[in-house]
This record gives C-alpha cells, sequence and structure tokens, in this order.
C-alpha cells in the first residue's frame, strides 16, 4: 500500500469512527478479499469463512475507537479474523452438531504419517489433484499451524507481519512454522518426491 | 536467545545474518540432512504457492450491503439513548435562572418600588385632547419622567410641522 492510499485509508478509518458508514463501506471493499481469505484457510469452508468475514467487520465496527494504528489496519482486521475463526472452530468443538461430524484431530506436528495414497510414479498430477492433497495436508494442522505457515508461504508476509496478524510474538511464529513445516513435509513426501 | 527451531526456520528462509549462518550450520548434527531437507521445502513451497493461490470472495458489493444492514440494525440499540433534558443540562439551567432572578431583583425592583404616596400606577394618562372631534389624542407617562407615550388614534396622516408639539 503506497503512501497516498495509506492517508487514504487513515482518512476512511477517521471518518469510520465518527459514525460515517460510506467511508466503511470502502474500508470493506479495500480489505475484504484478504479477511475472507485468512478465514478460509482457517476454516476451510467457504459459507463459514463467509460468515466470519461479515462478523470481523461488525466486530471491527464496533472496536474502531480501540484501534490505535500500532499496527496496520489490515493486519488488525486479520488479527479480528483469526480470532473469530478461531472462536467457531472452538465453538464447533464443545458443541457439535451432528455426531458424524468429524472434530479437527489433534496430531503432533512433527509426526510421521502413512502416505494417504499410494506412490504413483510417472503419473502426471493435475492442478485440482494437486491443490487437494494440499488442502488435506493442511486439514492435519492446527488452526494457528494452518494459519501461519499459509501467510508465510501463500501469501508472503514477514515474521512481524505474521506476528501482528496472528496476535502472537516473532518467536511463537517461528516456532509454528518450524513444525507446520514439518508435519507438511511428512504428510506431502510422496507426493512431491516423485515429480 | 532463539531457540533451535526459531533459528532452523530463519535459515530455511534464508533470514539469518552470514555469521550467524556459518555458526548455525556448524552446530547441525547432519549438515547434509538439513540441506537436502531445505531443498524439498524450497521444492514444497513452490508447489504450495502454485496450488493453494487464494481465491477472491464471491459476491463481495453482498457482503458489504449485509454488513452496512447489520450495522444499520445495531446502531441504535448500540448507541446511549440521549435523554431531552440531561442531568447536567438542568443544572446549568436552575443556575442561569437564578442568576436571572438575582438581577431582577437587584436591579429592576428597586427602579419600579414606590415610595409612600407616590402613584401606585406603573403609568397614567397625562392628557386626552383633540382639536379635531374625529381624533383621539392620548398621552402617558411613567412616574419620575422615566418615560412617556404619544398615541394619536384615527389620523390618515400627521403633517410634518405639526409632529408633536
Amino acid at each position: 500500500m503506497g503512501s497516498g492510499d495509506l492517508a487514504n485509508e487513515t482518512g476512511l478509518i477517521s471518518r469510520s469512527r465518527n459514525g460515517d458508514t460510506v467511508a466503511f463501506d470502502q474500508l470493506i471493499t479495500l480489505h475484504r478479499d484478504r479477511v475472507y481469505m485468512i478465514a478460509n484457510h482457517i476454516l476451510r469452508n467457504n459459507d463459514d469463512a463467509l460468515d466470519v468475514t461479515q462478523e470481523t467487520f461488525l466486530r471491527a465496527w464496533k472496536s474502531l475507537a480501540r484501534f490505535d494504528g500500532s499496527a496496520t489496519f489490515g493486519s488488525w482486521l486479520s488479527r479480528i479474523a483469526s480470532n473469530a475463526s478461531i472462536d467457531l472452530i472452538r465453538r464447533r468443538q464443545s458443541h457439535p452438531q451432528t455426531e458424524f461430524e468429524a472434530a479437527p484431530m489433534s496430531i503432533d506436528a512433527a509426526s510421521r504419517t502413512t502416505p494417504s495414497q499410494p506412490d504413483r510414479p510417472g503419473e502426471s498430477i493435475d492442478r485440482a489433484e494437486m491443490r487437494e492433497r494440499f488442502e488435506a495436508a493442511l486439514g492435519t494442522l492446527s488452526p494457528e499451524h494452518r494459519m501461519v505457515v499459509v501467510l508465510k508461504e501463500v501469501e508472503d508476509l514477514s515474521y512481524q507481519e505474521i506476528a501482528d496478524t496472528v496476535g502472537c510474538s516473532i518467536g511463537t511464529v517461528m516456532s509454528r512454522l518450524f513444525y507446520a513445516r514439518k508435519k507438511l513435509q511428512n504428510e506431502l513426501r510422496d507426493f512431491y518426491e516423485n515429480l | 536467545m532463539k531457540t533451535f527451531e526459531e533459528k532452523y526456520t530463519a535459515w530455511l528462509d534464508g533470514a539469518l545474518e552470514e555469521q550467524e549462518r556459518v555458526e548455525f550450520e556448524a552446530s547441525l548434527p547432519d549438515r547434509e540432512d538439513a540441506l537436502r531437507d531445505r531443498e524439498d521445502w524450497r521444492k514444497l513451497r513452490g508447489l504450495m504457492r502454485e496450488s493453494v493461490a487464494p481465491e477472491p470472495m464471491p459476491h463481495g458489493d453482498f457482503l458489504n450491503s449485509q454488513v452496512l444492514a447489520a450495522i444499520g440494525r445495531e446502531q441504535p440499540a448500540s448507541r446511549p439513548a440521549r435523554s431531552w433534558f440531561p442531568v447536567g443540562r438542568l443544572a446549568w439551567s436552575g443556575a442561569f435562572l437564578l442568576a436571572v432572578a438575582a438581577v431582577f431583583s437587584a436591579v429592576i425592583l428597586p427602579g419600579i418600588t414606590r415610595t409612600p404616596g407616590e402613584d401606585q400606577y406603573i403609568s397614567k394618562i397625562i392628557a386626552a385632547h383633540a382639536t379635531d372631534p374625529k381624533l383621539g389624542a392620548y398621552a402617558f407617562a411613567a412616574p419620575g419622567g422615566k418615560g412617556a407615550v404619544l398615541w394619536v388614534q384615527d389620523a390618515g396622516y400627521i403633517p410634518a410641522n405639526e409632529g408633536i408639539r
């Protein structure tokens, strides 16, 4: 975001604080894709991600007075989205909707697991299958580990930006990255070694 | 003091200073295995970026309208109800009225206080005479010559040279 964009965003935040919903509408448009992406990566469900995106902007509107500018507005929103997503997962875990819905498993991030699919050397892997494998592997991570690895590897954020987004220290971000990467490598070893 | 995990992560991302990198690589129990691990991760990272690209949010404008509608529904309830005449304003109004009463009693009332024997009326008619029977002329004066009113009734006009004598 350039300095002009930043000044414009600062103006929009200021107007929103004074109750200007037109300004807040513009802030939503600026940040909705990123907020949705974060929610979707944590929740892995489009409908839930849309609900959390809406809730994130509502929470932001109510808490605008508490935004002190120590992090960027985008990071602040991302943190709200991240917390709202994790809250939703915890609510679901404590109140499962049906007995057939599998709760996310807690697996040691560094554990070795059996490949979920047999090796298929020489066979071309199409994009959809690749995506499916990655999504499945990401699904074995805890929401906190999944979040940092996606923000680092897909969104290419710095450690500091991730720390601001997730709301933890840089050391915690790096530690989570270490275990999340090990876990993903173990999950996908058969996949990438045969490419 | 960085933990091994933190250093390893920074090493994998190429985020260590040169001196730190040399020291860290020297401390690795199996450097070759670590280098292989780093290469594996770089390959995996490339694939991941290719396949887990973020999807744009569907129906973005609809989301905006939903959020703004929810704000509109919550706004009246979330704002504190403002009294038409809050306590603070009531106190200030009371003080103002007391001040007006004090000024009135200190400045205005002494001016209209009657001394014994003085006329009890605030004003009185001092003349009621007009040469033209169609006209009515009345003059009022406040006690002590503090003010006078000349009232001319039914006059179509008053010539300038006959104005007031």
